[in-house]
């Protein structure tokens, strides 16, 4: 390409490239497939009250200038892709694909190759276009444009969007949520453990996590407490003195990352540098709390009748502090997630492997239920379950139960249906893919969810994206957003993978509404799982069946049992095109 | 050495290193032994090379040994008048000169390391194990704890184990969150 020459082309969003333009070799598709028409225009067709997605390619060198522009009350948001370097052994050619999404503002020329990027040789650079329609905008066609202004010359895309009479709901039919591990949150000095001074920096960063996913159709959990049982001051008050004394004091951390979450007004603010929200600010779904073994009672006395009295105490105070504050609409989780592999008590909190544990969680749950009988709280006792999720739903459901099952659960369809039927919620858990897999591969675990009739999933991990990400990226699978501090923004950053998972949510939330609508979910859910190529459930291993979970290992299973995303190499990058067809499909006048 | 610490420090480690005495007494180390099960201790010294979990899935206790040991170490780490967290150290059968973590209080450690299942033998805790005598650890390290540890004996008097006793340097800029 000659120098100075800039060319401007649009992809659909389950397709990446590199900074020279290559495709993603697992993005491939086995039909040509594109988003223009034979006169170069962006067709597009989107229901009210969500998103349309697609990517702009800029190829060529020197300096441009890239605007967008939209009419009908459509809001458009451009944003620049981050080229991550990806990790590499010393020598060999590293890759780069992009997936931090920054957000464009102002009129700032950008260069080819990128100086901020730094990648010899670029001569590809991909933006990210989110055209959302507002609920009520009139249904009908609207035009916006794509410019880009290099050497004099200007260029441009012309967007034809058709919005369809659709209107997505407000709430997502399942739960996609991203969860963490004491956020925001490293070291304090005891001095300041109560100051709100200190504690506003860690709290904002959480909000604007919360935010972050909130707007893109997902829920964030952040446990406040670590394998021990210790906890940061915002993550739960202070439980001082013993038995009949016990009180929980010094709520104002607490209840200044709390507060605004529970009432739904941190949601009415935009994380910094992102686009005004979109989605009403309510109060999330659930919300993880910082009940554990050491906390609010001592686990000096577990097993004798001091530790019953500090725990209900304890857990009756907290119930009264939700109550008198309103927070009442949020699902409180009373959940154990420690393991006893990390030696701080002699059972399994989270994932129980040897079904002897039970004995705990049944005194657990008795208690609970004690201390928080005839509340207004929504409590749900929490279970996160892999090796025994089986022998779990029999042994301890029947308790406004939330279950959030590992990946065995593919097994078990059946006990699955009966656990829903009996009116509990039911969460599947996994990884994200990496940056480097396919583009649409993240959105089997929306799917699954849907297609097997469960409420929610929960990526286990999603804020962590790795010593550096930028320039040394380990494949970020642990994380769905980036740091913005690089690029001077003082919040989160989104993801393509995140964005590319809110569309889909979307999609799926149509085709629920229309199939509730005509009373036929079961029947568009089976009509759907025949046209993709992903097994909703699975036979389990020979030795699952013979052996009990005590003795399953990744040997004998012939698996890991890691939360780690499942890549399926048969599944074509544009599977879910069929699913979006039926979402999108016109409304029979 | 205690001379040159500054006041607070030596008034915690006296208190720390009389607690340890006392565990070096109180700590059973027949007891200690019956905690982690046979299983757990083969997998702890032998790392599968291709499933680094399998230690952990494989990790079990015999609840009530468990549960005394950890009650009785609650007790002895307040026998000091500060946060001290304590835990208990067995040498790992089948492998020479390492040690595992059997249970721990609290979240002040100077040894462990999140998902590890055993170290390797620490000079300070060789030395308090061959000399069957309470060890005050370094006093600078990048845990900015303060450490004892006290050795556990079995019954015929064999040395298998350590008790660590840690707490925040008096000095430390920073401290882990907690409301202990």
């Amino acid at each position: 390409m000659a120098p100075g020459l800039v060319t401007l082309t649009a992809a659909p969003e389950w397709v990446t490239r590199d900074p020279f333009g290559r495709l993603k070799r697992a993005d491939v598709p086995s039909q040509p497939y594109g988003i223009t028409n034979n006169k170069g225009a962006v067709m597009l067709r989107a229901a009210r009250n969500g998103y349309v997605s697609f990517r702009v390619l800029v190829q060529g060198s020197g300096e441009y200038r890239l605007t967008a522009s939209i009419r009908g009350g459509l809001e458009l948001d451009l944003y620049k892709a981050w080229y991550h370097r990806m990790h590499v052994e010393k020598d060999a050619r590293p890759e780069y694909w992009p997936d931090a999404l920054i957000p464009v503002r102002g009129r700032k020329p950008f260069r080819l190759p990128d100086p901020e990027n730094a990648i010899e040789g670029q001569t590809a650079q991909e933006f990210w276009v989110d055209i959302f329609v507002p609920p009520d905008t009139r249904p009908g066609r609207v035009t916006g444009r794509i410019r880009l202004v290099a050497d004099g010359e200007a260029t441009s895309l012309l967007l034809r969007v058709r919005v369809l009479e659709k209107t997505i709901p407000d709430e997502p039919c399942i739960v996609v949520d991203h969860n963490s591990y004491s956020s925001g949150v490293k070291q304090v000095r005891r001095s300041r453990l109560v100051s709100e001074r200190f504690w506003r920096g860690p709290v904002e960063r959480l909000h604007n996590y919360y935010r972050l996913f909130h707007e893109h159709r997902g829920l964030f959990h952040n446990l406040g407490y670590k394998q021990s049982g210790s906890l940061a001051p915002i993550y739960g008050p202070r439980a001082q003195g013993h038995g009949r004394e016990r009180n929980l004091t010094d709520w104002e951390p607490f209840d200044l990352l709390h507060g605004p979450l529970l009432d739904g007004s941190a949601f009415a603010t935009a994380a910094p540098r992102m686009p005004r929200p979109r989605r009403p600010a309510r109060p999330p779904y659930s919300i993880y709390t910082p009940f554990n073994p050491a906390w609010p009672a001592d686990y000096l006395w577990w097993g004798d009748k001091g530790y019953e009295v500090e725990f209900v105490r304890g857990v009756r105070q907290f119930d009264a502090h939700l109550r008198e504050n309103g927070w009442t609409d949020t699902r409180m989780e009373f959940f154990f997630n420690h393991k006893k592999r990390h030696r701080s008590f002699e059972w399994d909190g989270d994932e129980m492997k040897y079904m002897s544990d039970a004995g705990h969680h049944r005194a657990m749950i008795r208690m609970w239920e004690k201390a928080t009988a005839g509340s207004p709280v929504p409590w749900v006792y929490r279970l996160d379950a892999s090796w025994q999720v089986k022998n779990q739903f029999d042994v301890l459901g029947g308790h406004r139960n939330f279950w959030v099952c590992g990946g065995m659960v593919r097994w078990y369809p059946e006990e699955v249906a009966r656990v829903i039927q009996r009116g509990e919620t039911v969460w599947w858990y996994g990884g994200a893919p990496r940056v480097d897999a396919g583009t649409s591969s993240i959105l089997q675990n929306a799917y699954l969810t849907w297609a097997r009739g469960m409420h929610g999933y929960c990526t286990w991990s999603t804020v962590n994206p790795g010593r550096d990400p930028w320039s040394d990226c380990n494949g970020s699978a642990t994380a769905l957003l980036y740091p913005g501090e690089r690029f001077r923004i003082k919040g989160p950053l989104p993801s393509i993978r995140l964005k590319v998972q809110r569309n889909g949510i979307q999609d799926i939330d149509l085709i629920d509404q229309a199939a509730k609508a005509a009373d036929s979910l079961d029947a568009v859910r089976r009509q759907v799982s025949r046209a993709i190529p992903i097994p909703l459930w699975e036979a389990p291993p020979p030795n699952a069946t013979k052996l009990p979970p005590e003795e399953w290992d990744a040997y004998n299973l012939a698996e890991d049992h890691e939360p780690e995303h499942r890549e399926r190499k048969e599944l074509d990058p544009f599977w879910w095109q069929a699913i979006r067809k039926l979402a999108l499909k016109q409304e029979r006048k | 050495m205690m001379a040159k610490q500054n006041p607070k420090v030596r008034k915690m480690l006296q208190a720390m290193t009389e607690a340890a005495r006392v565990a070096s007494v109180m700590v059973d180390g027949d007891e200690a032994g019956r905690i982690p099960t046979e299983r757990a201790l083969h997998y702890v010294a032998n790392p599968d090379p291709n499933y680094r979990s399998l230690a952990g899935d494989y990790y079990d206790v015999d609840h009530l040994t468990f549960q005394r040991m950890k009650k009785l170490l609650f007790r002895i780490e307040r026998l000091v008048d500060f946060a001290c967290n304590a835990s208990l150290w067995l040498k790992t059968k089948g492998k020479e000169g390492h040690m595992t973590l059997v249970l721990h209080n609290g979240s002040v450690h100077r040894y462990y390391r999140f998902g590890g299942s055993r170290i390797e033998m620490p000079e300070e805790m060789a030395r308090c194990m061959e000399t069957n005598e309470v060890v005050v650890a370094p006093l600078y390290h990048e845990s900015k704890t303060l450490t004892v540890l006290a050795p556990v004996a079995d019954s015929l008097g064999d040395v298998v184990g350590v008790v660590e006793l840690s707490a925040m340097h008096a000095k430390a800029k920073s401290i882990p969150p907690a409301w202990e």
